[in-house]
């Protein structure tokens, strides 16, 4: 019985912290908080021992497995619920507890005061089992069950504050377009059931497997099974990690509460999609295909469009949502470019250095809005439109707010990949180092966006933190609590230690001072698995690191001289915008703004597309179904004028004929009446009467009550059947069950 | 015969008048969705066009069927392709005469179309159907079309009500069936038709759960009475009909002549390949006795329909209780167990088909002016409609199997087919059932021609799509009546996927 | 192991009581819950004789998904009539609503 059996319980945590709070504790605010920090405190605890348990105890690549519950029958198939730990899975358990921990205590300041503080803990809770449960189990079914739940936590929390109907437009949003992704997903798994039989980890990934997805000759197309499955799947992680062309609902969710922004939009929900692909990478790579290409494009065009449209936000946490898309793009493209493990890094630095920036990102919102108050509350005015996000209404607080200044600096460094100190430079020079030998115009544009984010970046850390205020409640701002800045500081100081488990062996003068134990620990898995051979270590190239340093510097730089140097003037239109407009070119920042239009376009597209599609059905029904109707309808007319001309000429000539067939058929007919009905009537009744005298019915008083013989007796029956017809159907029930019961008996009669 | 497997090019094939039902079925309803006003009335020739492509694809596949093909649960044989046409047809006519009506009674004509065209689909699956799963998902489908339908008009209390019964009778007697089904497959381990010919034919003496004989007798028996109930539910069979004059009487006249011709198209081909290929007659004890449960259900329908027709007053509940009887005689059909019998099973369903579908027409046509559904508004008709009034006398005629109308021929073949399977007491029951419901079908003949009309106002002809039906309908109830060798052909060569050589 | 004959004799009692409801209360509403009893009767019958009679097929199983399907449906449609004759008539009570007859 191995110790990695406690991973079990890892999930469990959250969930009853969960239950007590949704069946027991949501009157009391504090024990709700206590219950939630506890239930992921103890996961956090499991997935360290569990973790290092794996690290320290286990061959590296060979994946842990316990397969414990039979969970579901069906038929001869048994779906097994059991554990599967590799290295993914083992570093998702370092990171993901450790985070959601930290947005815990954090949310215990942060939401302090809210009328449904207990719900948002109940509902925090259930987000975490998801994401932990998603991480530990075997089976892709599972995956998707908590990837559904986590899907449905992310729309309670978005919405979170519902009476703000846009934040209830952002929930719906967020839930209807992942949706889609979904649906691929979901079709993906049938695809997989279908041609394997199990969605078991165990099973997808043996050699037989994967050899029999990668014939070609899936439904009698050239393609292989792997294939299309790859693709379903990814289209999962299109919608969840918020990939071009699914990526508008990510910045919308940014009107949830900010531990939400950061536990579920940057470090954990997010990566989710990215892990999907990284758990299913073998069958990504069982056979070359579309699908990896397809999967770069969208990662590069991804990281290029978030970093472009993050440069013109004002909203300080939609700079960081873009910001997350635009890394998410990085990740994906990494993976599909073969840098498995550079995108498994990067997506572990990027959890902690961007949930450090949204976090700080709400500590500088909860000093904004507090001052705010303050202010109006001083100064008795009307509430006047103030954004709190608003960064050109910020500036100066550096002064005023210096712990989460440092951390957001420190974060803002991470992110824009300044070299050395920060984890965000070992990961993302991994992923240009890789990229640089497999795909060089994808280095371009992976290169071109961290110089763009290392720009935005300054620019944000400017506008924030530099100056002088630009607004009063940017000058009256103060300091958040401990329980805000502690976690700010702890996930610092990830942020700038965790690179260096993965500094690369050649790396001039630092490497091999520390192993790139990383890269040791998650190649292994590859090496393992039936996948492509995991290339030994990168021979170090220059070209990469100098472009790496010289974007990430070049980037911060030019932010500093744009905004920092001499900062923004209250009131003074954005540098860049300047910039453009110096040139004429105004429309282009202003493009950005608007986030490239997706929103109107999807808006134009899906939304007002239906309408569109109904003018144009109602333009074709017009120009052409009218057309052939009228056409038909003139036929018809003919038909009509044909039937009146028929009418008219040979009815008319036929008339007399008609009249007088009819007058003869009526009178052929009253004979019929009064001879051979009646005389059919008086031969039944006669018959009626012989049949009764036959059956000895000879007593004269029958036959008069029968009134008339069988003919009577006829028609008595009909009248009788006519009362049972009583129009309440639970009368004819009651025949129908009588019947069958009848029916029962005499059949069983015999026996 | 021999059984051939599809390939998966040929799924396409044979499934395209489904396909096509299906797709006109979704393209009708998005263009519900998407016209608006007066033009959501161009629905209809949209799934007339549709309905019209998947009859000749059923046609051209029954051209080219001769032999029986297997796809999993379904079955493609000439039977199950002549089903599918008459189905579509019957769907297609009762298009024709609801145009009008829908037309001025609900906003809504392409939903009705669209379900329509779905019922088409779901027949077309029954007559393919052998597998009980597919057999119940089916039935059930069509029945809730036909609730649906009953329905239609959610503002008139009477609709409401009769689709409430029907809906609740029809509710109750499918889970009866399903229950009965669930029962079946207990006993033999299997849902396939043949898989339980198999069993019950060859293997009676023991099963999986080890009961032998008479314990398994007395779990099937119970089952099949189950099972025969929900079946005579479907076709509107006494002592299971009681829904039917409630709900046709209140349905619009045209769901009324939907509800009275495409049920039993669909009950009578799974009643047909439930009984030939899982309890073929004289091979074992329980053949025997689904035989006498189809006779019961035959005899009763015939006398109760019959006998309580004589007294109605309502159009429609008289040619409820009509329909009632006419079941009983189409189970003749299935009662003699001959190829005779499956013949003029199909024969006389065509005949039905034709004539009820006419008579609505004609039913249509009188009572949208009148606004009521008495015999009485008849009165004269043949001084205000010639045509119209002749029209219905030869759809009465037929419905009473009078010579020389295809209805007569239905009948003769029935009676010459269970005389030939030595039932002859039933031919004779028949017989008298006829001479009955000659009186019923009389008493609207002589309204029409013998009695003065109320008023002297001639009907227009404003429904071109109901006079086509009426037209269409009666002129091959009178054809077939001249000339029913041809179709006596084709119903042999269909007859054959049952009963071959 | 629970013996089969437990499982049938479960979704008889069920099915006899749900065909009670539906024959004997006044409220449509109940009648429908009563309609759905009856369905699940049927189900447990097929999980049962699927679990116990075949273990390697599913063909049971299968069966009661479409049984579940179509009692959605019957279900969705069920309440829809409900309002409508609500709407019509101001009552859920089955026995009044015996206006067409004979």
């Amino acid at each position: 019985m191995s110790i990695l059996n406690v991973a079990w319980l890892i999930p469990l945590f959250p969930f009853l912290a969960f239950v007590a709070i949704a069946l027991y504790a949501h009157r009391d605010q504090v024990l709700s908080h206590r219950l939630a920090v506890g239930g992921i405190a103890g996961a956090f605890l499991l997935a360290q021992i569990a973790f290092w348990a794996f690290v320290l105890g286990h061959h590296a690549g060979v994946p842990f497995q316990a397969s414990g519950i039979k969970w579901l029958f069906l038929g001869e198939q048994v779906f097994m619920l059991g554990l599967y730990i590799d290295p993914a899975t083992a570093i998702m358990l370092f990171m993901v507890p450790l985070v959601c921990l930290m947005i815990f205590i954090y949310s215990v300041g942060y939401m302090q005061g809210d009328p449904r503080y207990s719900r948002f803990f109940a509902y925090i809770s259930l987000f975490a089992t998801g994401m932990l449960g998603l991480v530990v189990f075997d089976n892709l079914l599972t995956f998707f069950i908590f990837w559904e739940i986590m899907g449905t936590c992310s729309y309670l929390l978005i919405g979170f504050w519902y009476e703000k109907p846009s934040a209830f437009a952002a929930g719906l949003k967020a839930f209807l377009v992942t949706k889609v992704g979904d649906l691929f997903f979901i079709l993906g798994l049938v695809v997989l059931y279908a041609e394997v039989g199990s969605l078991a980890y165990r099973d997808l990934f043996s050699v037989a497997t994967l050899q029999h997805l990668a014939q070609p000759g899936y439904l009698g197309l050239p393609v292989a099974p792997a294939t299309v499955i790859a693709l379903l799947l990814f289209g999962g992680t299109m919608g969840k990690s918020a990939q071009f062309p699914l990526h508008t609902w990510l910045p919308d969710a940014m009107e949830g509460p900010t531990p939400v922004s950061a536990l579920i939009h940057a470090a954990t929900m997010v990566s989710a999609g990215v892990f999907l692909v990284v758990r299913a990478y073998p069958l990504f790579t069982a056979v070359p295909g579309v699908q990896l290409p397809f999967v770069t494009v969208i990662g590069a065009v991804t990281a290029m469009l978030g970093a472009l449209i993050a440069v013109a936000q004002d909203d300080i946490k939609r700079v960081l949502a873009f910001s997350t898309i635009s890394q998410l793009g990085y990740m994906v493209a990494a993976l599909g470019t073969g840098a498995y493990v550079a995108g498994v890094f990067h997506l572990v630095t990027h959890a902690f250095f961007k949930a450090l920036l949204f976090l700080s990102s709400g500590s500088v919102l909860h000093g904004m809005e507090h001052a705010h108050h303050h202010v109006i509350g001083e100064s008795h005015t009307a509430q006047s439109a103030f954004d709190p996000n608003d960064m050109l209404s910020m500036g100066g607080l550096g002064k005023r707010m210096p712990r989460t200044a440092i951390a957001f600096l420190v974060g803002g460094l991470a992110l824009s990949g300044f070299p050395v100190f920060t984890a965000g430079f070992w990961s993302k020079d991994e992923i240009l180092a890789q990229t640089y030998v497999s795909n060089p115009p994808v280095f371009g544009v992976l290169a071109a966006a961290a110089a763009l984010t290392a720009f935005y970046t300054a620019r944000q850390l400017s506008l924030t933190f530099l100056g002088e205020p630009r607004s009063k409640a940017a000058a009256h701002a103060k300091e958040s609590g401990d329980s805000m800045t502690i976690p700010l500081l702890i996930l610092a100081g990830f942020s700038v230690v965790l690179g260096w488990v993965g500094i690369p062996e050649h790396f001039p003068l630092l490497g091999g001072l520390i192993p790139n134990w990383f890269e040791h620990f998650m190649g292994a898995s590859l090496e393992m698995g039936p996948g492509p051979a995991h290339e030994a270590a990168l021979a170090f190239a220059w070209q990469p690191l100098v472009v790496g340093l010289s974007v990430a510097l070049g980037g911060l730089g030019a932010g500093y001289l744009v905004y920092g140097r001499r900062p923004l003037q209250s009131g003074e239109p954005d540098r860049v915008l300047q910039a453009f407009r110096a040139v004429k070119m105004g429309w282009v920042y202003r493009a950005l703004q608007q986030r490239l239009y997706f929103d109107q376009l999807y808006q134009a597209t899906f939304v007002k597309g239906s309408i569109v599609l109904a003018r144009i059905a109602s333009w074709l029904d017009r120009a052409v179904i009218d057309g052939s109707v009228l056409r038909a309808a003139s036929l018809v007319r003919a038909v009509s004028g044909f039937v009146a001309w028929l009418d008219r000429v040979i009815v008319d000539a036929l008339v007399d004929l008609v009249g007088r067939g009819a007058r003869v058929t009526a009178r052929a007919l009253t004979w019929f009446d009064t001879h051979v009905v009646d005389s059919v009537v008086n031969v039944a009744s006669w018959l009626g009467r012989l049949g009764a005298m036959a059956s000895g019915f000879t007593d004269d008083a029958v036959l008069d009550n029968l009134s008339g013989g069988v003919a009577g007796l006829v028609g008595n029956l009909g009248r009788a059947l006519r009362t049972v017809q009583t129009g309440r159907v639970q009368d004819y029930l009651w025949l129908a069950l009588l019947a069958i019961l009848a029916l029962a008996i005499v059949f069983f009669i015999p026996f | 015969m021999g059984e051939l497997m599809f390939d998966p090019g040929d799924i396409f094939r044979y499934l395209l008048p489904e396909l096509i039902l299906l797709a006109t079925a979704l393209l009708v309803l998005a263009l519900d969705l998407l016209v608006s006003g007066e033009r959501k009335h161009r629905c209809t020739f949209v799934a007339m066009a549709g309905m019209i492509g998947a009859l000749a694809a059923s046609i051209v596949l029954w051209a080219g069927t001769s032999q029986t093909r297997t796809l999993a649960i379904l079955v493609f044989d000439p039977l199950a392709l002549m089903i599918k046409i008459l189905a579509i047809l019957a769907i297609l006519i009762v298009a024709l005469l609801s145009d009008d009506y829908v037309r001025a009674r609900s906003s809504a004509p392409g939903v009705f179309c669209a379900l329509l065209l779905l019922s088409g689909l779901v027949v077309s699956l029954l007559a393919s159907a052998s597998d009980l799963i597919i057999i119940f998902l089916a039935f059930d489908s069509l029945s809730i079309i036909a609730y649906v339908l009953t329905g239609f008009l959610r503002d008139e209390a009477r609709s409401i009500e009769a689709a409430l019964k029907y809906f609740l009778y029809g509710a109750t007697l499918s889970g009866v069936m399903a229950f009965g089904f669930s029962w079946i497959y207990g006993a033999v381990g299997s849902t396939h038709l043949q898989v339980i010919a198999t069993f019950v034919n060859h293997n009676l003496t023991h099963s999986a759960l080890d009961l032998v004989g008479a314990e398994l007798f007395y779990m099937i028996m119970p089952a099949l009475i189950m099972v025969g109930a929900g079946f005579a539910f479907k076709v509107a069979a006494a002592p299971f009909h009681h829904w039917a004059p409630d709900a046709y009487e209140g349905a619009p006249t045209p769901v009324s002549a939907f509800i009275s011709v495409v049920p039993k198209i669909a009950g009578f081909a799974v009643i047909a390949r439930f009984t030939f290929v899982v309890l073929p007659f004289s091979q074992t004890n329980l053949g025997e006795y689904w035989r006498a449960l189809l006779i019961v259900f035959s005899v009763l329908a015939m006398i109760v329909g019959n006998l309580a027709a004589l007294w109605q007053t309502n159009i429609k509940r008289l040619l409820a209780y009509s329909s009632i009887s006419q079941a009983g005689y189409l189970l003749i059909g299935v009662i003699a167990g001959s190829r005779r019998g499956v013949v003029a099973l199909l024969l006389y369903l065509s005949s039905y088909l034709l004539t009820n579908l006419g008579v609505f027409a004609g039913v249509i046509y009188v009572t949208r002016r009148a606004r009521s559904d008495m015999i009485e508004e008849f009165s004269g008709l043949h001084q205000r409609a010639p045509w119209v009034a002749f029209c219905l006398l030869v759809g009465l005629l037929s419905l009473a199997g009078v010579p020389p109308t295809l209805g007569f021929f239905g009948k003769f073949w029935l009676f010459s087919a269970i005389i030939e399977a030595g039932i002859p007491w039933l031919a004779i029951l028949a017989v008298l059932a006829t001479v009955v419901s000659l009186a019923y079908y009389w008493k609207i003949i002589r309204a029409m021609y013998l009695l003065s009309p109320w008023s002297q106002e001639p009907f227009p002809v404003s429904a071109p799509a109901l006079v086509v039906a009426l037209v269409l309908t009666i002129s091959s109830v009178l054809l077939g009546g001249l000339a029913p060798a041809t179709l006596l052909s084709l119903f042999e060569r269909a007859a054959g996927a049952l009963f071959p050589g | 192991m629970v013996p089969l004959s437990w499982y049938l004799i479960l979704a008889a009692a069920l099915f006899c009581i749900g065909l009670y409801g539906v024959l004997s209360h006044r409220n449509l509403v109940v009648i429908l819950m009563s309609l759905e009893l009856m369905l699940n009767a049927i189900n447990i019958n097929l999980i049962a004789f699927s679990r116990y009679l075949e273990p390697g097929q599913r063909t049971g199983m299968v069966f009661a998904l479409f049984v579940y399907v179509v009692a959605a449906a019957e279900a969705a449609l069920g309440l829809a009539l409900v309002i409508a004759i609500w709407r019509n008539r101001d009552t859920v009570a089955v026995e009044e609503i015996d206006t067409l007859k004979g």
